[in-house]
């Protein structure tokens, strides 16, 4: 796998928004969560860090495991 | 998407063949169900989706005439299934050609639902889209163009409110009107730059639309979410304040249940002394007596706590709280492989595991929620409370303290089993890695009592149909074990009896009850529950039963608390002594011998027995409800023969440990 750059979610800090680069294909518990609005190309917005996280997609707030997080690459905004 | 795919053939579930055919789709927590209740009322009805455990509700109503069926699908977020429920929805959604569909649409984040009314579009049925909460979405700035929007989706689309029932009226109108009018919704062109994410074009349409059919005025986001988040999800503070809701639950349970449960239990006894004093004497009346009004009341008397708990839990899942518990103790129960919304089910079991098992529910995977369901039964409920008291009472005659202590230990030796279990079972036979959360954490909003209130009744009703008839067929089953076959009173009793018959009658009373206490005492012995006991007396007796307290053990079967009743027959107080003056019965089963002299309840003994009733499953209304939500006979007998080898070991090892340490 290429070398995608950004931080993965779990890494960001609270308040930190950005773009979503890559998805590392995993479990059922990723497909949830692209199908509630995270997907490449998106924003997305961490709202709480640990574990499990908060992040904010499409306006809602989802608590996401860290071991989810961990598969999602996000370009932050700066 | 290993574990979810094809879990069910598409079957048809409609129970009426006629009639317009509505189904209900939309995100979790977009309100579907209030507006589904709002709907049809009381005439609905939950079944199980066929072989599965996914309910879905289906009611009807009349509208101009026509008789239209209404299917509540459970909620879903995409249509590629990624759990059981998801699927379930699917299969009813391809599966029974609806005349129509409503999409119940979040007005408050629209976007969202936008994605699913895109794909439900794309099966080119007839669509209605309800803006539900619109009044929130108002209040929260957010101002939608409905007539653009409706538009754009070439489909009606309302604003409602289903909560307080506005739009509802427009909403059946457009029903109405469609009815005669329907056609197939456009379709989208879908896909036309797919770069490998199904996801992506889908998000670009409902961006495009959701651009120009909505305008953001004035703060953005839910404030008060955003605050009461800020602490309620917190690491630290959101775990206390998680347990201070949980501790008010139950304050509410033992609080307020213990009224009706009095009323339902004095009701009882009071129809019971009525047949007695009404019918011939003979074994129809005891039956009736004994069996079908004890069976009843028994089993109805547990009914206040399931309320209040299903009410509790369907206000604080209402009002969007239970997200956050579940995401509170998602990362501690992980440790044990149970998802964070294991987690109020389990919790709930302390008052009793019949809610608890029908509360798993929530639980999206199905190994998971398999290995709650099991465990279940270990955590004390109430109806083990006035077991430990008898044996507390046994154990430490005059010391509150440590009688408290024998409690403390109780529920700690049920709850750390529960844990152990559960991590075994998640590591041996129910292998699977827990399923990571993605959860999402609604709005916080008032809670329909409306709502809450159809969902205790449906639960109740389920409670009764399912638990109920199993209990009164096995409580007439016992009262045929103690009963039959009959054996001639006692001689010691006939001579009791005739000397009262000489003897002034205050002396007489005493001496006929005295008389009567031997005959039934007589009676259980010679009985087959008495044989039973006897037979099985050399397998107890490594853990210090005797064949009376063997007696006990079978006879409180079906429902544990019937130990302490039969305990008083067998060890001749009776049970209207015991049940009024318990102190009386803890007496005698202090005094109680064996036929070479010992003690029967020895401090070893007791405590051998408090463990069995610990850890033992003997609750059948329990089973049934397993058998119910896990939709196989294997499962509630996998749970009745491990919980038994496992409270057998651990008494054994108990009484055992004490005999060699000597104590007695």
């Amino acid at each position: 796998m290429s070398h995608v750059p950004g931080q993965h979610l779990h890494e960001l800090p609270a308040g930190a928004r950005g773009v979503v680069r890559h998805i590392e294909p995993a479990d059922d518990a990723l497909y949830r969560l692209m199908a509630m609005g995270l997907c490449v190309g998106r924003e997305v917005e961490v709202i709480r860090q640990g574990n499990p996280l908060i992040v904010r997609l499409l306006g809602a707030r989802v608590g996401v495991a860290e071991r989810v997080a961990r598969h999602i690459v996000v370009e932050r905004h700066t | 998407m290993s574990t979810t795919a094809s879990c069910c053939p598409p079957v048809s579930i409609l129970t009426a063949t006629s009639g317009f055919r509505l189904a209900l789709a939309g995100n979790p927590n977009s309100g579907k169900t209030t507006l589904f209740n709002a709907l049809t009322g009381l005439r609905a009805k939950t079944s199980n989706y066929p072989g599965t455990t996914v309910e879905h509700r289906q009611g009807h109503f009349t509208l101009a005439g026509t008789d239209i069926v209404v299917v509540d699908l459970p909620g879903i977020y995409d249509v590629k299934a990624s759990s059981e429920e998801e699927q379930v929805a699917l299969n009813i959604l391809t599966g029974e050609r609806f005349d129509m569909v409503i999409i119940v649409a979040d007005a408050t984040n629209l976007r969202r639902s936008l994605f699913l009314t895109s794909q439900v579009m794309d099966m080119k049925v007839p669509v209605i889209v309800a803006l539900n909460m619109f009044d929130l979405a108002e209040a929260a700035g957010v101002r939608i163009n409905v007539a653009a929007l409706s538009r754009e989706l070439g489909c009606p689309v309302v604003p409602i409110v289903a909560r307080s029932g506005r739009g509802l009226e427009e909403l059946r109108a457009e029903i109405r009107h469609r009815q005669t009018t329907a056609s197939p919704s456009q379709v989208l062109a879908t896909c036309g730059v797919c770069d490998g994410c199904r996801f992506q074009s889908r998000y670009a349409w409902t961006d495009a639309i959701a651009g120009r059919c909505i305008q953001q005025t004035g703060q953005p986001t839910h404030r008060w979410t955003e605050r009461l988040d800020h602490v309620l999800t917190h690491p630290v503070i959101g775990v206390a304040a998680f347990f201070a809701v949980m501790l008010a639950v139950f304050f509410l349970i033992f609080r307020l249940a213990h009224i009706p449960m009095d009323l339902i239990d004095g009701l009882f006894s009071h129809v019971g002394a009525w047949a007695t004093s009404h019918l011939p004497e003979g074994d129809l009346r005891n039956l009736l007596v004994q069996g079908v009004i004890g069976g009843v009341g028994g089993m109805l008397v547990f009914l206040p706590q399931i309320c209040i708990l299903f009410f509790c839990l369907s206000l604080l899942e209402d009002t969007g709280y239970l997200a956050r518990a579940a995401f509170v103790m998602d990362r501690l129960m992980q440790r044990f492989g149970l998802p964070g919304k294991a987690f109020v089910p389990l919790l709930s079991a302390h008052a009793c595991a019949i809610p608890s098992i029908m509360a798993t529910r929530v639980i999206e995977d199905k190994r998971d929620r398999l290995v709650t369901i099991l465990v279940i039964p270990l955590i004390t409920c109430s109806a083990r409370i006035p077991v430990y008291s008898m044996l507390a009472a046994l154990l430490f005659a005059h010391n509150a303290w440590r009688a408290s202590l024998v409690f403390t230990g109780a529920y700690t030796l049920g709850l750390t089993a529960a844990i152990i279990v559960a991590f075994v079972l998640k590591r041996t036979i129910l292998k699977g890695e827990t399923r990571a959360l993605v959860l999402e954490l609604p709005s916080y909003k008032m809670p329909s009592l409306r709502t809450a209130i159809l969902m205790t009744l449906d639960r109740a009703w389920v409670f009764i149909r399912k638990a109920g008839t199993v209990i009164l067929g096995i409580s007439i089953a016992l009262w045929l074990l103690a009963t039959y076959p009959k054996s001639a009173p006692p001689a010691k009793a006939v001579v009791l009896q005739q000397q009262a018959a000489s003897l002034p009658s205050d002396q007489a009373v005493a001496m006929q009850a005295k008389a009567d206490r031997l005959i039934s005492h007589s009676a259980l012995a010679h009985s087959t529950a008495g044989y039973v006991g006897r037979w099985i007396e050399p397998v107890l007796r490594p853990l210090g039963f005797d064949w009376q307290i063997g007696i006990g053990i079978v006879s409180s079967f079906a429902a544990r608390e019937v130990i302490v009743s039969t305990l008083a027959v067998i060890y001749g107080v009776g049970e209207e002594t015991a049940r009024e003056n318990p102190e009386s019965l803890y007496d005698s089963l202090r005094r109680a011998e064996r036929s070479d002299g010992s003690k029967v309840f020895t401090t070893a003994t007791c405590a051998s027995l408090l463990v069995f009733y610990v850890l033992a499953m003997q609750c059948l209304a329990t089973q049934a409800i397993t058998r119910r939500e896990t939709n196989s006979f294997k499962w509630p007998a996998f749970q009745l023969a491990y919980m038994t080898v496992l409270a057998y070991s651990a008494s054994c090892l108990v009484f055992q440990t004490l005999r060699l340490l000597g104590v007695s």
